[in-house]
């Protein structure tokens, strides 16, 4: 009886080291090839998009020089936009390209003009005329 | 008098039909079980979405057992038939068995009989990650893909846990279900348990779902523990833009990538990868507002209230039931503790860039693990918002659950 109390014990072990042993190898190594598979196509795509446009991250209203950042032009705002949007979209921007780009806001004009149709029902009419 | 006599018989049936006289007292219990977990989801709010459907179908199960009860066909002899039905001609087809006439009698299903064949073919969880796939940017993922190896180390909990389970008595299959309550991810656990141990579905989905709800006390204490607070206190630096393009090639190369290595988890992983292409292809809008909403919803309701009226008293009020719910908070713990020593371990190698604290949301209960991440490492350094880094390693997690169930299926299915 003893003899096969150990037996049942061998074997729960045995399976025990098998599962665990090969469920991380196996979670571990799907997950690292696509780490690679992401970081190849990541920098792929990121030397393509540097090719294509090389203009617009240079045409900064100023270069900053390194030890001090010359102060960049306001940006052209039409009339009726308060302040208070202006540094929304702003900081919008920031937050969404990175501080380590030196991006700054040229203009902001307004897509719509306030007299014709209020935006959500624009959105509505689209919505519903959209093809199927 | 007579008519009294009628009366009474018909009072005496009708008590004789009743449930009082047919459910014995595992159901009463089990009827009580089921309002305590009603009230824990209506007013302690514990995921509510899927335990108030899963508390009510077990409320149900209990109360009626027919209305999971399997369809039946069952041939009676003609004539004894006609003798005990007062000669009325049933609509029943007529069958000669051995040249001798039968009535194929036939009595369909229960109601959530039906319904629960999605959760037993396997149907409801994959589209549950359809939906989940259309609600999830992975942008955080693509941006940071070390972040996979948190969502990784955090699947340790699910090996461990089956080791414990293997050595309290299992079976190989009903550890692996009771195992993957680990990856905190419940369309995963419903899935594997229907396929390696379906009897056992009612105990690890209440486990499943409970343990869930409790993410925001189990983690801290385990976190904090493990962690330094010079650690706690690391600021990471910002994530950098994805581009739409590198957001629609996401998911069609994991797809390829994980349906090759290991077919069994294309169900899951395949179905969440859909989901997310639709969402960040941005040609299928109405498709991606159906999956994220209505089809999300429609499937939870069959989902949570089939699973729920799987949990009657026989499966439920076992000694096995108790070693289910020790093994998934041992499942959690361990899954947090691998997430966060992993994280000390990618903090040390690269140089204290790394906050060790959202390894612990690597444990893939989406977006609660990434708002605990946040929230601890806020106790620390108010101005630290770790929040878009934790959501990296805890979606990384919900591939690495679907993984390890696709590991799980592969060595013992």
């Amino acid at each position: 009886m003893q003899k096969m109390g150990m037996f049942q014990w061998m074997k729960k072990i045995q399976i025990s080291l098998v599962v665990l042993l090969t469920g991380l190898v196996v979670v571990f190594a799907v997950l690292v090839m696509l780490i690679l598979i992401i970081k190849i196509y990541g920098t792929i795509i990121h030397k393509m998009s540097q090719k294509n446009k090389p203009e617009p991250p240079k045409s900064n209203p100023t270069p900053p020089p390194a030890p001090k950042k010359a102060p960049v032009p306001a940006p052209v705002v039409e009339d009726g936009i308060s302040e208070e949007i202006v540094a929304a979209i702003a900081a919008a921007i920031d937050c969404m390209y990175g501080s380590g780009t030196a991006q700054a806001v040229k203009s902001i004009k307004r897509a719509v003009k306030p007299v014709s149709r209020p935006a959500w029902g624009v959105a509505g009419l689209l919505e519903n005329t959209r093809p199927f | 008098m007579n008519v009294f006599s009628e009366l009474g018989n018909s009072i005496v049936s009708l008590f004789q039909t009743s449930g009082f006289a047919s459910n014995g007292w595992q159901n009463y219990v089990m009827v009580c079980i089921s309002c305590v977990l009603i009230y824990l989801a209506i007013k302690k709010q514990f995921e509510p979405l899927l335990l108030l459907p899963i508390a009510f179908g077990m409320l149900l199960v209990n109360l009626f057992p027919a209305i999971m009860a399997h369809p039946n066909v069952s041939y009676q002899l003609v004539d004894e038939y006609l003798a005990a039905h007062n000669n009325i001609v049933p609509t029943y087809d007529i069958v000669p068995i051995n040249g001798v006439e039968y009535y194929q009698v036939v009595e369909n299903g229960g109601l959530l009989y039906y319904l629960y064949q999605g959760v037993k073919l396997g149907i409801y969880p994959p589209l549950i990650f359809l939906g989940i796939g259309a609600m999830t940017d992975f942008g955080p993922l693509i941006a940071n893909p070390k972040s996979f190896l948190l969502g990784a180390a955090a699947q340790l909990g699910i090996f461990i846990t089956f080791i414990g389970a293997i050595f309290l008595g299992f079976t190989d299959k009903q550890a692996g279900a009771i195992g993957i309550i680990g990856g905190a991810d419940g369309p995963t656990a419903i899935w594997l348990t229907s396929k390696l141990a379906p009897e056992l579905l009612g105990p690890i989905a209440v486990a499943a779902y409970s343990y869930m709800a409790l993410v925001p006390i189990i983690q801290p204490p385990i976190m904090k523990l493990l962690t330094t607070k010079k650690e706690r206190m690391v600021v990471m630096e910002q994530l950098r833009p994805v581009s739409k393009l590198e957001k629609i090639l996401f998911p069609i190369i994991v797809t390829i990538l994980v349906s090759l290595l290991l077919p069994d988890a294309t169900p899951l992983v395949g179905m969440l990868m859909l989901g997310n292409i639709f969402r960040e292809s941005g040609v299928v809008s109405r498709i991606s507002n159906t999956a994220q909403n209505e089809l999300m919803n429609i499937i939870t309701i069959f989902l949570g209230t089939t699973v729920g009226a799987t949990a009657t008293g026989s499966v439920f009020l076992d000694a096995g039931t108790i070693k289910i719910i020790i093994l998934g908070l041992i499942a959690f713990c361990v899954g947090t503790a691998g997430g966060v020593l992993f994280g000390k371990l990618m903090y040390i190698a690269s140089g204290g860039k790394v906050n060790p604290l959202i390894g612990s949301a690597g444990v893939s209960a989406v977006p609660m693990a990434a708002r605990v991440s946040q929230k601890v490492g806020q106790q620390e350094n108010p101005g630290n918002f770790l929040l878009m880094h934790a959501m990296g390693p805890n979606v990384a997690g919900v591939i690495g659950s679907a993984v390890a169930a696709g590991v799980l299926l592969s060595i013992l299915g």
